[in-house]
């Protein structure tokens, strides 16, 4: 197993294109710490790491798309590729070659996101400075304004932001199993993920829109405005209807890739 | 030698068309044994059902006594194989390649990887990535990959796709080595009837998916000619010739007109008469030569003629 998923890693990070993944997050964060700057110079505000960090959080819309086509790739492209009868001529059960790629998704995303929360406070850090962690934020909650430290803001802003990251590298996981095509599962997912709010207004007048994915996976107004993304809709009900749609794209890719004849 | 491989009423349907058709031989150790059959007649699936690859609609697949259905994992171990094309990871280096398959199958020593390479003469390009490589060089890269645990049964399908005569004649003295030194069972698939009988000891001959013959080639050959052998007479004078012989030789079984001569099936030993006759009646002959069968016309008259081989 471990070799498994020592191979699945060196797939990954042999390819040219993962390194753009981690250069273009860099990017991102140079270039928005360096418009900070020069807006925070010209109003003359106060602009700290942990601040910056915070509005950097829109840069995991970024990992989720690359994370998304690392999932979508990594059974679709064994098959597009012809490699996936390879991989299974040898004495490991099929769902252990599934895990062990589906594992490697997930430890690529979180690379990926940690990786963007320390550049972004790295980059933030040297631009504006490293203090300021203890600062308040206003939120509010209850009924009443609280405050919290700007750094634990900080870090419930990506942690937020790792529930739809999870939930869509695992539903382009399950495409690109079912459709054995990296193509139709990177399509389909980056098109998620882009219209998902779209569709859910969309959607907004049928009774069954709370069940829709998009609607549930920010956790977020339930902690900090106290309303509820929908009508009737509740933080229990919101995690329940995640599980499902996680437990579901889990069993469709193992049923998928486990059952189904191999004629790639 | 104990049979390596064993398939019992082999069969897969896909929705109404059976693809492959109730095939039962077997393969012992130490032979390299042929699949032969025109393009689409389920050679590929056969050996996709032979690697669980994909599974049986009926019938049994034993590779060195273990089902290889319910028993993949001590089945599979046995086995190194190419399914169709020897398509790696191109993103990779041959030899990175080399080790992704070294890492599925515990027990296999970075020496083996380099052995493995210098067997199929790769070791000078081992290093670059497979983007760069001809089909030819991928073939020898399969090869490697599929010997890398020392099976004790090989499956290629196809494995002279790409490959130069040079190429094809090295694959040929290695898959003799390893059946003769190794004890392997070498199972190869083709379409091609001339690279069949220089590579393989016994052929089974499939068309639409079901058994045509399985055998010795040479046996296959000698089988076809039921004693009698087919004689071309070059001559100008066709209709005249085939007045002066017809009903004057014993055994003649065909007699015909063809585009430059005659063509008859008799016993060979009638053949002088046939010579004096032509003589007698003053027909002008250019040549008199016997048509040897080819395992060609053989497989033809086997799988019906109408298919291209």
């Amino acid at each position: 197993m471990m070799g498994l998923i020592c191979n699945e890693h060196v797939k990954i990070y042999r390819r040219a294109r993962t390194w753009i993944f981690f250069a273009a997050i860099m990017a991102i964060a140079i270039l928005g710490a360096a418009l900070k700057h020069h807006t925070a110079v010209q109003l003359h505000d106060k602009e700290t790491a942990w601040m910056f960090m915070d509005s950097m959080g829109r840069a995991v819309y970024l990992v989720i798309v690359f994370a998304s086509i690392v999932a979508g790739d990594i059974v679709g492209g064994e098959f597009a590729g012809g490699t996936v009868k390879l991989l299974l001529i040898r004495p490991h059960r099929r769902w252990k070659i599934l895990l062990s790629k589906y594992l490697s998704v997930l430890s690529f995303s979180l690379t990926l996101l940690v990786f963007t929360v320390f550049i972004a406070w790295l980059v933030g850090g040297l631009v504006f400075g490293f203090s300021g962690a203890g600062e308040p934020y206003l939120l509010s909650h209850g009924g009443h304004v609280v405050s919290i430290p700007a750094s634990s803001e900080s870090v419930r802003t990506y942690a937020y932001l790792a529930i739809p990251l999870l939930l869509t590298s695992t539903l382009a996981f399950m495409i690109s199993t079912l459709f054995r095509s990296s193509v139709v599962a990177i399509a389909l997912s980056v098109f998620l993920v882009l219209f998902g709010p779209v569709i859910t207004e969309v959607l907004h007048s049928y009774a069954w829109d709370r069940f829709v994915l998009f609607a549930n996976w920010n956790l977020a107004p339930y902690f900090e405005n106290d309303i509820s993304p929908l009508p009737n809709m509740t933080l229990s009900f919101s995690i329940i209807v995640l599980i499902v749609y996680y437990v579901v794209f889990l069993a469709i890719s193992w049923l998928s890739f486990t059952k189904r004849d191999v004629s790639a | 030698m104990p049979n390596a491989i064993v398939l019992r009423g082999l069969t897969k349907r896909i929705g109404q068309k059976t693809v492959v058709d109730n095939l039962t031989f077997d393969i012992p150790s130490g032979e390299v044994f042929g699949l032969l059959g025109p393009n689409g007649a389920g050679k590929t699936t056969t050996i996709r059902m032979m690697v669980g690859l994909i599974r049986m609609t009926a019938g049994t697949v034993e590779i060195a006594g273990h089902d290889i259905v319910r028993d993949y994992g001590q089945a599979i171990r046995q086995v190194g194989a190419i399914v169709e094309n020897p398509e790696m990871y191109k993103y990779l280096s041959g030899y990175e390649n080399l080790r992704q398959f070294a890492r599925m199958t515990p027990g296999i020593a970075p020496r083996r990887i380099d052995e493995v390479v210098e067997f199929v003469g790769l070791s000078e390009r081992i290093h670059d990535k497979v983007r760069q490589y001809s089909l030819g060089m991928r073939q020898r890269l399969g090869l490697a990959q599929a010997l890398l645990h020392r099976p004790s049964v090989l499956i290629l399908d196809e494995p002279t796709n790409g490959l130069d005569p040079a190429g094809i004649r090295e694959l040929r003295d290695h898959l003799r080595r390893l059946a003769r030194e190794e004890g392997v069972a070498v199972v190869v698939s083709s379409h091609l009837l001339s690279e069949m009988e220089l590579m393989c000891d016994r052929v089974a001959v499939i068309q639409q998916g079901r058994l045509v013959n399985v055998g010795r080639i040479d046996q296959m050959v000698a089988a076809g000619t039921d004693g009698l052998v087919r004689l071309f007479v070059e001559t100008a004078c066709g209709h005249e010739a085939k007045m002066a012989l017809v009903g004057r030789v014993d055994g003649m079984a065909e007699l015909a007109v063809v585009d430059g001569g005659i063509e008859m099936k008799l016993p060979r030993d009638v053949i002088p008469r046939v010579h004096q006759l032509l003589v007698q009646s003053d027909i002008p002959v250019f040549e008199v030569r016997i048509v040897t069968q080819t395992l060609e016309d053989r497989f033809l008259e086997m799988t019906g003629g109408g298919d291209k081989v």
